[in-house]
């Protein structure tokens, strides 16, 4: 029986902003030979914007818009509940952000090295002073993830933003 | 091996507090987990409140308890993850999940609360789950946290880990 790790894989903090930020190269083995079996993001991260946008993250670099996904939160003190099919913007949302780092999102992605099933990932995203969110993704495309980018609708990311990952195998 | 466990708090004897002192400053993000129970009647689930660095914060929570959905704005929510014992299932404990991101740098601190708790399937307060969230009031590094039952001791063999990831 092989023991589970929590492996740091990649971690970045910006010196200067940028629009996008991508994890690559992801590993498949640990350095025992262990498979990862689940790939942990986190990010604590802002845009130059004054007005929310949203944080996504694509797997691949595929924009072929094939996602479905749905959430609940509290969003500005009201519940909120939605679904989304075919997501137009072809990110998958998760959390909102603007000019200040109180952004803090986790993101789960089950199996992501396998080939051999559709990738889910199921979201917490944390914005401050305005919303507490809970949600899922499914993406339509069975390859091993072997890069993740992180976007807030093309606004730069602020300096300072982090972005991490982990990887779990056993 | 970068998810190290730093310590475990565990009562012994009922509390109104617990506290987590002399958190490390070599690692990026805080984890707490916790499994709890309170001593509260089931009518009265009074959850718990947290201060990081001795304050409070800005927080929103949405929770679900039975069929209620309930959104949530304040400067010291409780977490409604309490777990009774009024009436509760004996030996049952609610879970929570603290993350600290980045809780070594000087600014105030994000912070993601997500909790379970499941003791009587019938009573008001007998089945919660919730998101909890917002941010500190403090802007040091996190060197400290109380968890605090106001109305309600905390009970025997409640346990806290307290993990550093880096």
């Amino acid at each position: 029986m092989t023991t589970p790790t929590y492996d740091l894989l990649s971690s970045t903090v910006l010196t200067s902003t940028a629009t996008s930020v991508t994890i690559s190269s992801l590993p498949t083995l640990d350095a025992n030979g262990n498979t990862y079996k689940d790939l942990i993001l986190t990010s604590q991260c802002g845009t130059t914007s004054s007005q929310l946008q949203y944080l996504g993250i694509r797997l691949n670099s595929d924009s072929s818009g094939n996602r479905l996904q749905t959430f609940f939160a509290n969003y500005n003190n009201s519940l909120a509940a939605n679904t989304f099919g075919g997501v137009t913007t072809n990110w998958d949302n998760a959390s909102q952000v603007r000019n200040d780092l109180h952004s803090f999102c986790t993101f789960q992605i089950f199996d992501y090295t396998s080939t051999n099933k559709q990738k889910t990932i199921l979201f917490r995203s944390s914005k401050a002073d305005y919303a507490e969110a809970l949600g899922g993704a499914r993406v339509d495309a069975t390859q091993a993830v072997n890069s993740v980018t992180f976007s807030a609708d093309g606004f730069p990311f602020l300096v300072g933003s982090t972005f991490r990952a982990y990887g779990i195998a056993g | 091996m970068t998810m190290v466990l730093v310590e475990t708090l565990t009562v012994e004897t009922p509390v109104t507090f617990i506290d987590i002192t002399g958190i490390p400053q070599d690692a990026t993000d805080l984890l707490i987990i916790m499994s709890s129970r309170e001593g509260g009647d089931q009518s009265s689930d009074s959850g718990f409140q947290f201060t990081v660095n001795g304050a409070y914060g800005d927080f929103k929570a949405v929770y679900g308890q039975i069929t209620q959905v309930v959104a949530q704005t304040g400067s010291n929510l409780y977490v409604p993850s309490g777990m009774p014992t009024g009436g509760a299932t004996a030996g049952a404990f609610g879970n929570t999940q603290i993350y600290i991101p980045n809780y070594t740098l000087s600014q105030r601190h994000p912070v993601a609360v997500d909790s379970v708790g499941e003791n009587v399937s019938d009573v008001q307060f007998g089945q919660k789950m919730s998101l909890f969230g917002g941010l500190t009031s403090s802007s040091q590094p996190v060197t400290s946290m109380r968890i605090i039952y106001s109305n309600d001791a905390i009970q025997p063999n409640t346990t806290v880990f307290i993990y550093k990831i880096s």
